[in-house]
């Protein structure tokens, strides 16, 4: 099955296959590739790698936020209040609706498919059910 | 178990797309070698300069990687992985060879024109209106394609991966059609209009087709690699309701102010199929992350779903006036493209086709050595080029806010930088030179069949 909540029949066939198989002309000489120690090295290279452009993309952000000079009509993220306050026909309180629907959702997220999925033993968890 | 016609028409769109993929590099790599060396053009032959100069190959350079490469190889995905979840045959085998031929028209006349000076001059729709006609009949018959096999499909209940499928084949017709204006021959709309239309268009065909087509893929790929269920389809569900998020094109620009801060909030809200994928991602690769370093198509896959997010985040952060007033125009928007279309969209394709042509031709990929050579090659490459785009990008903000410096000055600085663009660029091209050669002995070596 490819989703835990959504089994089907034909959907089986396709949750079958995990490594990539070797190539053709090398599956005589296994020892010439994979083995243990590259896989590991494979892994932690690309792991530093990543973690480095993670880096510089969250890091350069604030950096960016907090040494730009900007008018005196916006503040620090770039928003103008007043034309936050404007959006919503000019009434201010019509953007509650759609930060709190945004709120909820985020609070039910996490709750959802963090906290609760976290915490809960495989049994309790739609998320972990097992259908087959 | 797919028919020897379904096999080889999806095979088509396949190696048309690693073709595709050549081509574009190439021209990349010319790009940025004017770039860093201006002088270059005087090596060209006087009669090729006119068709080998940044502007004409730009647009070339963008619209064969995004509708030849990508795209083609969208369609033989869509068209593959239709076909496998919904457990009935292609609805018309036939159609979808016609258009594959019709696409490799459609890549080459764009290709064509483009170079020949042919432009609509507007970022992303700067194919010819006959082109734009012609691309719209493409996706229709894609459309039709899809759809007509999900509606005959025995499957009850249909998996994230369709549902992402009918909606981007769905809603890129009209995002399309508005955002290259055909209806509009005469260059009515001009100015912060025209402006408007246009990144209207630039970034919804960036949501519509490649995210949310782009997503289907990923969640097909995700439980096949890992040989383990999907986390939660419920949240993938999530993720698919709220896809369309996010537009930032028009910031500090003459657009209307309320047009500007919409834009902002829809892009924070981008937030939510962000968090609903990488979550899911994160739950279905527990006890699954030794197994990046083994397999170098879930390596690939790996690395793509992280750059999504790292690509995500800075969207977000880009639709920030703050953030934008330092990068915006800089080199930083360029990595931040090449990051995704490059970083994500391309490294879960190449994930894909590592996986599913040798599925479809019953035989193991001719090298696996070769695998890992177009692994490394493309994506220290990249890293290369994007770092440096971003460094140089922070260096022309900082110059540009802090005012009095000229041009001149900021290029001479960030000049070393486009050396390292240069570098980070060839090796990328080698990495898909490679992978091309992989696939093509995959293809046509003479092997025994597996099955045989």
């Amino acid at each position: 099955m490819i989703a835990n909540e959504k089994p089907t029949s034909h959907q089986q066939s396709d949750h079958t296959t995990g490594e990539m198989s070797l190539g053709a002309h090398e599956e005589h000489s296994v020892n010439c590739v994979g083995g243990g120690r590259r896989d590991a090295l494979a892994l932690a290279t690309t792991t530093l790698i990543v973690v480095f452009v993670g880096a510089i993309v969250v890091l350069s952000i604030p950096y960016a936020v907090l040494s730009a000079p900007l008018p005196s009509s916006v503040d620090r993220l770039g928003l103008s209040i007043e034309a936050i306050q404007n959006l919503f026909f000019g009434r201010p309180w019509y953007l509650l609706v759609p930060s709190a629907l945004f709120a909820l959702w985020m609070g039910y997220a996490v709750y959802r498919w963090g906290l609760r999925s976290s915490f809960a033993t495989s049994d309790e968890t739609t998320s972990e059910k097992k259908v087959e | 178990m797919l028919s020897q016609k379904e096999r080889q028409v999806i095979q088509g769109y396949f190696y048309s797309a690693v073709f595709w993929l050549l081509v574009p590099g190439l021209a990349g790599l010319l790009m940025a070698l004017l770039l860093f060396s201006p002088s270059f053009q005087e090596v060209i032959p006087p009669s090729f300069r006119g068709l080998l100069n940044f502007g004409r190959l730009r647009p070339m350079h963008v619209n064969t990687l995004i509708f030849g490469w990508l795209s083609m190889a969208y369609a033989g995905a869509m068209l593959y992985i239709t076909r496998r979840l919904t457990g009935v045959s292609l609805f018309s085998p036939q159609l979808a060879r016609i258009t594959l031929w019709l696409w490799n028209f459609l890549i080459v006349a764009a290709a064509t024109t483009l170079l020949m000076g042919m432009n609509q001059g507007r970022e992303y729709a700067e194919m010819i209106w006959p082109l734009d006609m012609l691309f719209l009949v493409l996706m229709a018959l894609l459309g039709v394609n899809i759809w007509g096999t999900i509606l005959r499909r025995r499957e009850p209940k249909l998996y994230v991966s369709i549902w992402n499928f009918m909606a981007a084949t769905m809603i890129l017709i009209p995002v399309y059609a508005i955002g290259n204006k055909i209806w509009d021959t005469t260059g009515t709309y001009v100015g912060m209009s025209d402006n408007i239309i246009n990144y209207f268009y630039v970034h919804n065909l960036f949501n519509a087709w490649f995210t949310t087509g782009g997503l289907g893929l990923a969640f097909y790929l995700l439980p096949r690699l890992t040989d383990k269920p999907l986390y939660s389809h419920g949240l993938a569900m999530w993720g698919l309701w709220s896809v369309w998020t996010g537009q930032h094109h028009q910031l500090w620009g003459p657009a209307p102010d309320w047009l500007e801060i919409l834009t902002v909030v829809f892009s924070v809200l981008a937030i939510v199929p962000t968090t609903a994928f990488m979550w899911n991602f994160y739950k279905t690769m527990e006890g699954r992350w030794l197994r990046v370093g083994q397999d170098v198509a879930l390596r690939f896959f790996t690395v793509g779903a992280i750059f999504w997010g790292f690509t995500c985040i800075q969207g977000v952060a880009q639709s920030l006036r703050t953030f934008s007033l330092y990068v915006h125009f800089s080199n930083w928007v360029v990595s931040h493209s090449h990051l995704a279309f490059v970083g994500d969209y391309s490294l879960w394709a190449f994930a894909l086709v590592y996986l599913v042509v040798p599925d479809l031709l019953g035989r193991p990929l001719y090298s696996r050595r070769l695998a890992e050579w177009h692994f490394w090659l493309t994506l220290g490459g990249l890293t290369i080029f994007m770092t440096s785009l971003w460094l140089a990008g922070l260096i022309q903000g900082q110059h540009w806010l802090a005012g009095g410096i000229r041009f001149l000055e900021t290029t001479r600085v960030i000049h070393p930088y486009f050396a390292w663009r240069l570098m980070g660029g060839l090796l990328i091209w080698v990495g898909q030179v490679v992978f091309a050669y992989n696939i093509w002995r995959t293809a046509f070596q003479r092997a025994p069949s597996r099955k045989s």
